[in-house]
């Protein structure tokens, strides 16, 4: 693998040059649109102000930055992009770090400039109930975009056009087969506990609370190692093939 | 060098584009790819840039693997595709944004080929004809001063006065060093530009030989009447009587007419490749 510092800046001042008029308009509409949603839903009887400031943040951030993420490299949406695209002088890596630095540091770097900038100067008027529960809001969705990031990164490089929709029906699939697949090896694993298809009657389970405990703790150690190590890693490892086998 | 070993590739669905074809580009030499539509010109030259890869075989460009698509093969290559997309930005922004990206760039250089072009330097690309970004097109290729230029169809779109000047920029600017690879179907425009001839046709290579070997070995001759000349290999109407291919014995070297040649080699390959 080859990368080189000086050809990634090279490649990312191309990137501004050419595609500037869009990202000057692409971050004006953020500014905009996000300080406009979060003023005008800062304060709203009944409801907790910063619920909305975060839910605001959380749209903008999860929505706007996977579509963003969905049309990063919407050179290959034709073969003329895709030949000019594959053909720029910068290794495979280069051309993908400066794709992923845009899309995963630098979009939610903005939301969280324009969240903080609209927390700061609302709060002088606004009493919110307390930081902790604002921020911790707030990391909800930036862990959530941590492990979906990497995986509509990988699409937006496998599909070439309407990668949306196509990211929206693959996740659907996957989705419905994983849950297909953990039901089939449950029926099958636990075969007592069913009568068909369907938990059989009058079951009871009492289970040793200390077990319950320990499978718990274990359960969640997994889906932790699951989302915030493996699925990021090897997602952002096959993005890097998808592009590298990627051809015209 | 490029070096091509035993190339298959085909595109999905469709039939075999190339067999084994087998081909060695030297360094200091103009190379014409002539071939009928569809014939896989500028698959041949997506297959040398590392854009397409092939299905079995290998292509080397300086002793790397094309498919490898390394930084600095790519830093030596410039491809000028028939079918480009360019951003709407003035073409002094497209030479700070790409400019840097070719490491022996010559800015002089592009400015004076735009120049020998006609083509106003402060100019947005979103406001040039397809003609003129071509011609911006040509100009970065030369400038960038990269060892192996790919250009597929360089003279389409073009006016009378810039194809000369485009075959001035070439013979010009061409260095020993470099080689160059020109994809077209407008052979006239290329008369007195190109060192050798490359015919495919079904996959393969009919013809491969240079410019100076063709004067050689073979001749044109234009006669009046369309009297058999019995050691005739090809004879095609044109204006003004008939132009017979014939093999050269006088040692005299002739105008090739590029495209009775290709006519020639197409209808019979074998009795044209029997003279060399």
């Amino acid at each position: 693998m080859e990368f080189n510092i000086n050809r990634l800046i090279r490649l990312m001042k191309r990137d501004a040059i050419v595609y500037r008029k869009p990202i000057v308009l692409g971050i004006v509409a953020v500014f905009i649109v996000l300080i406009l949603l979060m003023v005008s839903y800062a304060y709203d009887g009944g409801f907790f102000p910063e619920f909305f400031l975060v839910t605001r943040f959380n749209f903008s951030l999860l929505v706007g930055g996977l579509l963003l993420t969905t049309i990063i490299f919407w050179e290959f949406k034709s073969a003329a992009g895709r030949v000019h695209f594959l053909g720029i002088p910068a290794s495979t890596l280069e051309k993908l770090v400066t794709r992923w630095t845009y899309t995963f540091l630098l979009f939610p770097l903005l939301c969280l400039l324009v969240f903080l900038l609209v927390y700061l100067i609302s709060s002088s008027f606004i009493l919110y109930k307390g930081n902790s529960e604002v921020f911790e809001l707030l990391s909800d969705s930036l862990m959530a975009y941590w492990i979906v990031h990497p995986i509509v990164f990988m699409f937006g490089i496998w599909y070439n056009r309407y990668v949306a929709p196509k990211v929206v029906v693959s996740a659907l699939l996957f989705a419905f087969g994983t849950v297909a697949v953990f039901f089939i090896m449950h029926r099958i694993f636990f075969n007592e506990l069913y009568s068909g298809f369907a938990l059989a009657e009058g079951l009871t389970v009492d289970p040793d609370p200390t077990f319950q405990f320990k499978v718990e703790g274990m359960m969640e150690n997994i889906a932790r190692f699951l989302g915030f190590v493996f699925v990021p890693l090897f997602f952002t490892v096959v993005s890097y093939f998808k592009l590298k086998e990627k051809q015209a | 060098m490029i070096q091509i070993n035993n190339l298959q590739f085909r595109y999905p669905r469709k039939p075999q584009l190339f067999q084994g074809l087998d081909l060695q580009l030297e360094q200091g030499r103009i190379y014409g790819l002539l071939g009928k539509n569809g014939t896989g010109k500028s698959t041949l030259l997506k297959l040398i840039q590392g854009v397409l890869f092939p299905q079995q075989g290998a292509i080397t460009v300086g002793g790397a693997l094309s498919s490898d698509r390394k930084a600095a093969m790519l830093e030596d290559i410039f491809f000028l595709s028939e079918e480009y997309e360019l951003p709407s930005i003035a073409i002094k922004a497209f030479v700070q944004a790409y400019g840097p990206l070719y490491p022996k760039y010559d800015n002089d250089k592009f400015n004076r080929l735009l120049e020998g072009f006609e083509v106003d330097a402060r100019s947005k690309l979103s406001e040039l004809s397809y003609g003129q970004k071509k011609k911006v097109l040509i100009s970065f290729g030369l400038a960038s001063n990269c060892r192996y230029l790919l250009m597929d169809e360089p003279t389409n779109g073009l006016d009378i006065p810039s194809k000369r000047q485009f075959r001035k920029a070439m013979l010009t600017e061409f260095r020993t060093d470099q080689i160059v690879i020109i994809s077209t179907h407008q052979i006239r425009d290329l008369n007195q530009l190109l060192e050798s001839v490359i015919i495919i046709e079904g996959g393969k290579i009919l013809f491969n030989q240079s410019v100076a070997e063709l004067e050689d070995k073979l001749t044109f001759e234009t006669r009046l009447n369309a009297e058999v000349v019995a050691e005739s290999l090809y004879t095609d109407r044109v204006a003004g009587g008939y132009l017979h291919l014939l093999p050269n014995t006088s040692g005299e070297p002739s105008e090739i007419d590029l495209e009775v040649l290709f006519n020639a080699v197409i209808e019979d390959q074998q009795k044209i490749n029997a003279h060399f």
